[in-house]
């Protein structure tokens, strides 16, 4: 778990970051606010600037302004100082066909330069918590969605992330799996991770986050506590469905 | 409008399939005029290719001596074995890696009918390359007088008949053995030896010393007479067949026909009682023994990860280790015209100069395996490392075993002269060096399952790289020849041109 992240310091700062493709912002001048101990869920519908935004974050995408700070530290002058903190998973599990399950987090453990030992035991952990063990010396390339989709996380963990950056994570888990995936997500928060989620299941969103984003053509249309968010689509106790459809029809 | 479920509607549908599998494989974008262009040049050329052997055919009559009928059996046996290759790969991905059968099979269609259009398609498909050149000869046959040569074509449709249904029942048996993938890839291999065994064939002349060819032209002959040349014989039939022999080629075409219902009646009942089971097989799930014990370290997690890719893929492997095999002759050619047999100073450095060339094709063709090639390049980027540091780590992964490699013919040639095998060392090191950085420098992204039809360099990058390659091969045999001093000129021009292309390199730059 992350150990020296303290509760309350931003996690994620960005600010009036923004990219376009082909002259078509994608995201356009997004601030955002991440805190540390904060399960951060981003929703918007398709094409609405989440995955980009994350990517920039990870560093796989160049933003063309505005700045990224991760636990302080300048994730645009400094990448593999932020880069150390942070961990990408995306909706495809970017895994290698030809490596087994324990190869696979060897190599991350060792791209992280995780410490021997420690990786072994953690992976051993991971794959154990995740209901992978008995597949470790299997080849990815025969896995199931779902058991790819379990892999990835567990590499994604390896290293022990102060920033743990998901886009749509529960894709293909079982539901026992699906529930000890958020179990562990919000275990992390409570020892001072931070946590950014892109998720379509708005149910797994209204449960699970501490606030949520809601972004459209590239701009943050709202954010707050679900509480928070119901009071700006007019109060009530309507569902996280109602509230967000209501503010992503009202913007469209 | 034909009805929709139909057979000849399903036909269509495969053969649309087929077609655009192919565009997409072959054609780089919608309307591209220049490659059409290319492809009607191509076309041009097979009919005035099939002109030509027409004409020739005509001045032959297709006499059926023991000879002859063991030279057109044993050219029937090797057309059989790369159709079967063949069909076995494309039975593979027809049945379980297109990954429509099972929209097809809960459709309301009658299984039989999806199956069997289905290995009509892969019959057609397997027929269709022989049928063009045969076609293009065939063609030409009633003009020039070579009408009795007209039962080549139908008896190569036959075999391509009797080749599909060897193929399902040999596809059902290793599915059940091996998995699918690896009956794919077994297939995909035995195809890729057997076209370097045409290659060593054509090149046979060159591979033995000029005074014994005849004998050993002699030997062949009577090999294929004493299997294929017996008339009585039932292995004599394709042959007879397509030398006219009416009878023959009756026979031979309702034995294919039978052995294709046959065998396509017996699998539809097979798959259909049984479809869940046999796609089952597809998730042949491989144990790679017992866990190991991690190892840490950048560049040894690296290597160790680029190596396991390269050698658990067979397919790649052999593809790679196939660049040797196209040089057996090369070496075969020196040995006979310059070398003598004897280990003269030429002869060993036009060997070193041989050995460089293909220690750079190869190490240039590892390399992008390692550094394009990257099957998770997102994970690489999002990694806190810096990305020339992997870059390094993965084309020393390729140079390693390239190296490794060469280590045997500089061995060998330190025997027979010291300074030759230290030369030749020096030499291959270079160029291995040279094609790792390049490499780097000039990467072309693409996907290592697309090895063959991989992105080419620029057209700087390309002439940069052979200019390279030859510049160390020269410097190399002008230093094992003795003349040291001379070697200076091609190795000055191949750091001059290495320099060239460090400078039009392009930075690695994330998304823009």
């Amino acid at each position: 778990m992350p150990a020296d992240a303290s509760h309350g310091a931003p996690a994620l700062s960005l600010h009036g970051i923004a990219k376009s493709f082909g002259g078509k912002a994608a995201v356009d001048k997004l601030d955002l606010d991440v805190r540390a101990g904060e399960l951060y869920a981003l929703l918007g519908p398709n094409g609405a600037g989440k995955t980009t935004t994350l990517r920039m974050v990870a560093g796989l995408v160049k933003p063309d302004a505005g700045s990224v700070s991760v636990f302080g530290i300048d994730a645009l002058t400094d990448p593999q100082a932020a880069k150390q903190v942070i961990a990408w998973l995306p909706d495809e599990p970017m895994l290698y066909d030809k490596l087994t399950a324990w190869e696979y987090l060897e190599f991350v453990a060792g791209l992280w330069r995780v410490d021997v030992k420690l990786a072994q035991s953690r992976a051993e952990e991971l794959l154990r918590f995740l209901d992978l063990w008995e597949q470790r010396n299997e080849r990815c390339e025969g896995f199931s969605r779902g058991m790819k989709q379990k892999t990835a996380l567990a590499a994604a963990l390896i290293h022990d992330p102060k920033l743990l950056m998901l886009d749509e994570p529960l894709t293909g888990l079982d539901a026992a799996i699906a529930r000890q995936v958020k179990d562990l997500l919000q275990s992390r928060t409570r020892a001072g991770g931070a946590i950014i989620l892109t998720t379509h299941i708005l149910d797994v969103a209204e449960r699970v986050a501490d606030r949520i984003g809601i972004i459209q053509h590239g701009r943050l249309l709202a954010e707050g506590t679900l509480a928070e968010l119901r009071g700006r689509a007019g109060g009530g106790s309507a569902s996280l469905e109602d509230v967000y459809l209501q503010l992503v029809g009202a913007a469209a | 409008m034909l009805r929709p479920g139909g057979v000849l509607w399903l036909l269509r549908h495969e053969l649309r399939l087929s077609w655009r599998g192919w565009l997409s494989g072959n054609v780089k974008k919608r309307g591209n005029f220049g490659r059409f262009a290319l492809y009607g040049v191509i076309a041009l050329a097979v009919l005035g290719g099939g002109f030509g052997l027409a004409q020739l055919l005509g001045a032959f009559e297709p006499v059926p001596t023991p000879e002859v009928l063991g030279v057109v059996g044993a050219v029937f046996a090797l057309i059989a074995t790369l159709m079967l290759s063949q069909a076995l790969v494309l039975i593979t991905d027809a049945l379980y890696q297109r990954g429509d059968m099972d929209l097809l099979l809960a459709s309301p269609l009658p299984p039989w009918r999806v199956l069997l259009v289905r290995m009509a398609a892969i019959a057609l498909n397997v027929a269709t390359l022989y049928l063009i050149f045969i076609g293009a000869i065939t063609l030409w046959l009633p003009f020039s007088g070579g009408w009795r040569w007209l039962g080549f074509a139908p008896a190569v449709l036959a075999l391509t008949l009797l080749v599909t249904a060897i193929g399902l029942v040999l596809s059902r048996g290793l599915f059940a053995l091996i998995g699918p993938r690896t009956t794919r890839v077994a297939a995909q291999v035995l195809g890729a030896l057997i076209g370097a065994a045409f290659f060593l064939l054509a090149q046979a002349q060159n591979l033995v010393p000029f005074d014994e060819r005849e004998a050993l032209f002699m030997r062949a002959l009577g090999v294929v007479r004493d299997i294929f040349g017996n008339a009585a014989s039932p292995l004599s039939l394709p042959a007879r067949a397509a030398l006219g022999e009416p009878l023959a080629l009756a026979i031979w075409v309702c034995v294919s026909v039978a052995a294709y219902v046959l065998a396509v009646w017996w699998f539809a009942r097979r798959f259909v009682a049984n479809a869940a089971a046999i796609a089952g097989m597809s998730g042949a799930k491989k144990r790679d023994g017992r866990t190991k014990a991690m190892r840490g370290g950048l560049i040894p997690v690296l290597l160790r990860k680029e190596w396991r890719l390269l050698l658990r893929d067979p397919l790649l492997l052999s593809q790679i280790l196939l660049q040797l095999f196209y040089l057996v002759p090369l070496i075969f050619i020196l040995w006979n015209n310059v070398g003598d047999g004897a280990f003269s100073r030429t002869g060993i450095a036009l060997y070193s100069g041989a050995f460089v060339v293909l220690a750079s094709t190869l190490s240039g063709s590892l390399t992008w395996l390692t550094v394009s090639a990257e099957d998770a390049p997102d994970l690489i980027t999002a990694a806190p490392v810096a990305r020339e540091k992997v870059d390094q780590a993965k084309a020393l992964a390729a140079g390693l075993p390239v190296g490794a490699l060469m280590l045997a013919p500089a061995i060998a040639a330190a025997f027979i002269a010291p300074m030759a095998g230290l030369w030749l060392f020096i030499g291959s090191g270079l160029a291995i060096m040279s094609s790792g950085l390049i490499g780097i420098w000039h990467q072309r992204p693409g996907s290592r399952k697309n090895f063959r039809r991989r992105p080419g360099q620029s057209i700087a990058a390309n002439i940069g790289q052979s200019f390279i390659t030859f510049g160390w091969a020269g410097a190399t045999g002008l230093a094992v020849a003795g003349w040291a001093i001379v070697a200076v000129i091609p190795a000055l021009i191949s750091l001059g041109v290495l320099l060239a292309l460090h400078e039009s390199r392009k930075p690695f730059e994330l998304a823009a």
